[in-house]
């Protein structure tokens, strides 16, 4: 009987053994196959253009980031970096203030104003180039930042409203009511009340709207001519040049384009995703 | 009630306007005391073209000139868009065939007032080698021709003496055997062509190379001053088929079907390192390959030569191809352009010293000869039977266009999606049906 | 009487701040959606042209659409968009964040601490912008010098080089191998995010039921996650369907036309070609099938998270 149950224990004890193993094994698999690419990129960036490519020879350089920053690109970081803090500055505090009216007021006509400010979500940036590109152009805002800041923050707003009436109906309505009954003006409410009770969902909606930004290419591309204005995709891209590929810079440019993001996801992953996963298990 | 919502509509109607007016001012604030130009340069010289603009600044204190960049394959519609809406930059760096088409655009300014006054900045403009296509339909002059190029065939001597030719083939048939040989006797690639889709494809060039050749053509002038289409479906299917060969054979791997562009990293380094037979290309990525070879073998022979395409019926065949310069319709820098215009077209210093690698396209001074030596003669070959885009470009059916048919068409039968002749008879479709609707 | 005033006096103030709320976000979705859309809609009954665009187009009436409806390039641009690039690419998404999610949070993961790597991790392709994602994998799938090329040749799976890009039975799995790389972290994190409020009791008194692990999975993970699941199929489809980049900057729709999809189409008829009226014409098309998606995805957040905030008042 005792044997039986060693037995029994062992051989389950070898299963799950076999089956931590394989679990194991296959998230390392996973993970090797998700990070391997920029990884990739991160250290290719350190080598001569020359040994990029070759498999054993491995010489270091700090060259292609010192000719990256001595050209035109340390400009179209400073454009990328300016474009998107404002933008993501405005769009935040747009969608805020309209957060909280979708959240908290009832008001004629709401379903409809609320779900076309969703339907945003779902229209494709595409078609709009040409007629924005006409406006633009009657505004005298091409090759402006003024411009691309327009654009981002409208491109912004319906992900972000979404995203904080989410967050907005997860705090107690009663708290808000009650600053109110204690003689707070609605604006004092959004300010003093919601404001730091949403700071986390706010800086999770800021963080995504910073990374469509950043990673915008379509609209910049047909806006922004000006190799002065231009954003770091857009030098990115020109470095995949019609006949020649400029390595090194390609790869340099790669990581400092990718490094601002990644900085910047990881102490608020978990924040960013709690939020999408919230608002979908309330149900 | 109603009033209310009026007046709440109203409100956010002037608000609006608000907003917009203030934009608006913001950017008119934007006036300088010098005069600025802005210059669209889109090769990849920047550098050597940066310090081209600065001796011109140096010498004209009271203009600066702002250079723009934007791929080739966007700058077209970038211009065209910028056009319509009067922000094009003052002066623009323009392909060949786009004058005509930008000029019934009214995105060009005529520069005949110009150049009656001043001249161009280099002789023998009337000698240009593709005059028809800097002219408009109207007449005028749009556009100053740059620099011309044209392609060649570019190989490597040893390979193909090892193949077992004495001489560089001058028939296609002679073309394809030694591609074949080359990769049977040495294991190397042979013809290496770009055979991949993009917006602007090879495969447009080679093709027409080969169809010229034969004496037909996508587009040749018809009876009463029109246009016709000159190619039969199976004419066109013969050109997909002879380029199909190659990459069903071997010869040119398949890996080519990834690359697109002419000037193609790949290919250059192929032709650096020695294990690419020969290609196709202008003579500005000729020097190029001919440069880096240099740089890493110091003090070695350089193996390559060039020779025209082969040749047919009709001759061997290629097209001046290259750049002109032109001042948008809606500039408001006409004089400051004009000089920048006869600043970058005379040939001392802008060629002598800064935009080396290439060949201004008036007959007095375009030469060949300042090719290196290698590779100079047969540059030189071709140049002399090269032809001008002509009814391509004077013709109703846009360039880009038939560009992008014909890449795609032959993109699909490389890849065996369709037949040559199921792709060549679409291609023929779309171009008379273009030519149908733009001369009714 | 007075109350009643007040009241009044109130309620407008209440409207004047909602109105003035929302007024920001209106010039902005006013002036960057539903104009240049108008604008669309104008030119796709005209046969506006890129050299033309000063003059403006000749009104065609529907030419455009009769002429796309009856075009077999368009039909595949149609089954690429749907079937390919969004039906494919988001399932093969979300069955994969599914079963990553399952695996990073299974009990073996957390025994070993290993669930805080593997989500640091887990950031580093979600943080890589899509246009270095693209120049990254491009470089992968090179033939020449690409890592997956030089790695199966050095296994001796394959002899000759593979052009991924450029292959009809390559192609479309590349670009989803491409966008999945890219965006199944999200996916993944978020289901991550809702599984931790899955009760651990409820699965080990599944499991004390002698529920098999499939059993587990379908009665008790899954109900937990449907919520998550729906929500992200629904964002991962109008963000694939609209996205532009991807295959524009991966395979420029070729090789052929092998890879076009709506958002490509729309731009090398407008850009490449010079149709603008006709390229207006498939932009409406798209943004119609975009607009009947999107109200599903209205109902679905209308019925789930977001109830209080679609009902009106007055």
């Amino acid at each position: 009987m005792a044997v039986d149950r060693t037995y029994g224990l062992a051989r389950r004890s070898a299963r799950t053994l076999l089956a931590e193993v394989a679990i194991i094994g296959t998230t390392l698999l996973s993970l090797f196959f998700l990070v391997y690419p920029t990884a990739w990129v991160i250290i290719a960036s350190f080598r001569t253009p020359e040994t990029m490519f070759a498999a054993g020879n491995f010489q270091f350089t700090l060259n292609n980031y010192r000719t990256l920053l001595n050209s035109e690109f340390t400009g179209a970081i400073f454009n990328s970096m300016m474009l998107c803090l404002v933008s993501v500055i405005v769009s935040t505090f747009v969608s805020v203030i309209a957060a909280y009216v979708f959240s908290r007021k009832r008001f004629r006509w709401k379903s409809i104003i609320f779900g076309s400010v969703m339907l945003g979500q779902t229209f494709p940036w595409i078609i709009l180039v040409t007629p924005m590109f006409i406006l633009f152009a009657k505004l005298g805002l091409l090759n402006s930042h003024l411009g691309m800041i327009f654009v981002y923050v409208a491109i912004t707003i319906p992900f972000s409203t979404y995203l904080l009436v989410g967050y907005l109906e997860s705090v107690p309505r009663s708290l808000d009511e009650a600053a109110i009954i204690d003689g707070c003006s609605q604006f004092q409410v959004i300010w003093k009340i919601i404001f730091p009770i949403m700071l986390p969902g706010i800086v999770a909606t800021a963080t995504y709207a910073f990374l469509l930004c950043w990673s915008e290419y379509l609209f910049a591309l047909a806006f922004l001519t000006d190799t002065t204005k231009k954003t770091m995709p857009l030098m990115l891209a020109g470095y995949f040049g019609e006949n020649v590929v400029e390595w090194g810079n390609v790869m340099a440019g790669s990581v400092l384009t990718t490094l601002p993001t990644l900085l910047l996801f990881l102490p608020l992953q978990a924040r960013m995703t709690s939020g999408l996963a919230a608002g979908s298990v309330k149900q | 009630m109603i009033s209310k919502r009026r007046v709440l509509a109203m409100k956010a109607g002037l608000a609006m306007k608000a907003g917009l007016a203030a934009l608006m001012l913001t950017a008119a604030s934007q006036a300088s005391a010098q005069t600025t130009i802005t210059f669209r340069f889109n090769d990849p010289e920047a550098p050597q073209m940066r310090q081209a603009l600065d001796e011109f600044e140096k010498l004209n204190p009271d203009i600066k000139v702002t250079m723009q960049r934007v791929s080739w394959g966007d700058a077209q519609a970038q211009f065209l868009r910028e056009a319509a809406v009067g922000q094009a930059p003052d002066v623009a760096q323009i392909a060949f065939v786009w004058p005509r088409a930008f000029g019934r655009a009214g995105a060009l300014r005529p520069l005949d007032d110009l150049i009656a006054k001043t001249n161009v900045g280099v002789a023998g403009w009337e000698k240009f080698v593709s005059k028809d296509l800097a002219t408009g339909a109207d007449g005028k002059t749009y556009a100053i021709p740059f620099t011309t190029d044209t392609f060649a065939v570019m190989y490597n001597k040893d390979l193909v003496k090892a193949a077992g030719f004495d001489a560089f083939p001058t028939t296609w048939t002679g073309l394809k055997e030694l591609s074949k040989a080359v990769q049977a006797k040495t294991g190397k690639t042979g013809f290496g062509f770009p055979a991949g889709t993009c917006g602007t494809p090879t495969i447009w060039f080679l093709t027409n190379f080969y169809i010229w050749s034969k004496g037909w053509a996508f587009v040749e002038p018809a009876a009463d001053g029109k246009f016709a289409v000159g190619i039969k479906p199976e004419q066109l299917a013969e050109a997909f088929n002879y380029y199909k060969s190659y990459l069903d054979e071997g010869h040119n791997p398949k890996a080519n079907l990834s690359i697109c562009l002419w000037g193609a990293p790949e290919l250059v380094e192929g032709m650096v390192n020695g294990s690419i037979a020969f290609v196709s290309v202008p003579d500005a990525v000729g020097v190029q390959i001919v440069e880096a070879f240099k740089q890493r073998n110091p003090g070695k022979d350089v193996p390559f030569a060039a020779a025209p395409h082969p040749a047919d019926v009709n001759g061997s065949k290629t097209f001046f191809g290259g750049r002109m310069l032109a001042i948008s319709a809606n500039s408001k820098n006409v004089d400051a352009g004009w000089k920048l215009i006869r600043f970058l077209t005379t040939p001392e210093p802008t060629f002598t010293k800064y935009y080396t690698n290439y060949v201004q396209p008036q007959e007095p001074v375009m030469n060949y000869n300042r090719l290196p030596p290698e590779i100079a003669p047969g540059f030189s070959a071709q140049i002399k039977t090269a032809r001008s885009w002509g009814p391509y470009a004077t013709g109703p059916v846009a360039i880009p266009f038939m560009w992008n048919a014909v890449g795609r068409a032959a993109g699909s039968v490389f890849i065996g999606e369709k037949t040559s002749a199921q792709a060549a008879q679409e291609v023929i479709a779309a171009i008379s049906g273009e030519l149908a609707k733009n001369q009714k | 009487m007075m109350v009643q005033a007040v009241k009044g006096e109130a309620m407008l103030g209440d409207r004047r701040f909602i109105v003035t709320m929302l007024l920001p976000t209106f010039f902005f979705l006013i002036c960057f959606y539903a104009y240049p859309f108008f604008f669309n809609i104008e030119n796709s009954f005209t046969d506006l042209s890129l050299f033309g665009l000063r003059d403006g187009g000749e009104w065609i009436g529907v030419a455009n659409y009769m002429e796309l409806l009856a075009s077999p390039d368009f039909r595949r641009v149609l089954w690429n968009t749907v079937i390919w690039l969004t039906v494919i690419g988001v399932a093969v998404r979300i069955i994969l964040g599914l079963a990553l999610a399952l695996l990073l949070s299974s009990r073996t993961i957390r025994k070993y601490g290993l669930a805080t790597v593997c989500r640091v991790l887990l950031i580093v392709p979600w943080a890589t912008p899509p246009i270095v994602a693209i120049l990254i994998w491009r470089w992968m799938l090179d033939p020449r010098t690409g890592a997956i090329n030089s790695s199966l040749m050095s296994l001796g799976l394959i002899d000759q080089p593979v052009a991924f890009l450029a292959t009809a039975a390559w192609v479309w799995p590349a670009i989803i191998t491409i966008i999945t790389w890219n965006t199944l972290p999200l996916v993944t994190l978020t289901f991550m995010a809702s599984l931790q409020s899955l009760p651990e009791e409820l699965i080990e008194a599944a499991e004390v039921d002698g529920a098999s692990r499939m059993q587990v999975l379908r009665y008790v993970y899954l109900p937990h996650l449907k919520p998550a699941i729906i929500i992200m199929v629904l964002m991962s489809t109008f963000w694939t369907f609209n996205n532009f980049i991807y295959v524009w900057l991966t395979t420029g729709a070729g090789p052929g036309l092998y890879t076009n999809v709506m958002a490509t189409e729309v731009y090398i008829k407008a850009f490449v070609e010079g149709r603008m009226g006709y390229s207006s014409a498939v932009g409406v098309i798209m943004a119609t099938i975009m607009t009947f998606f999107g109200l599903i995805y209205l109902r679905v957040i209308a019925e789930r998270e977001m109830k209080e905030v679609f009902q009106d008042g007055r």
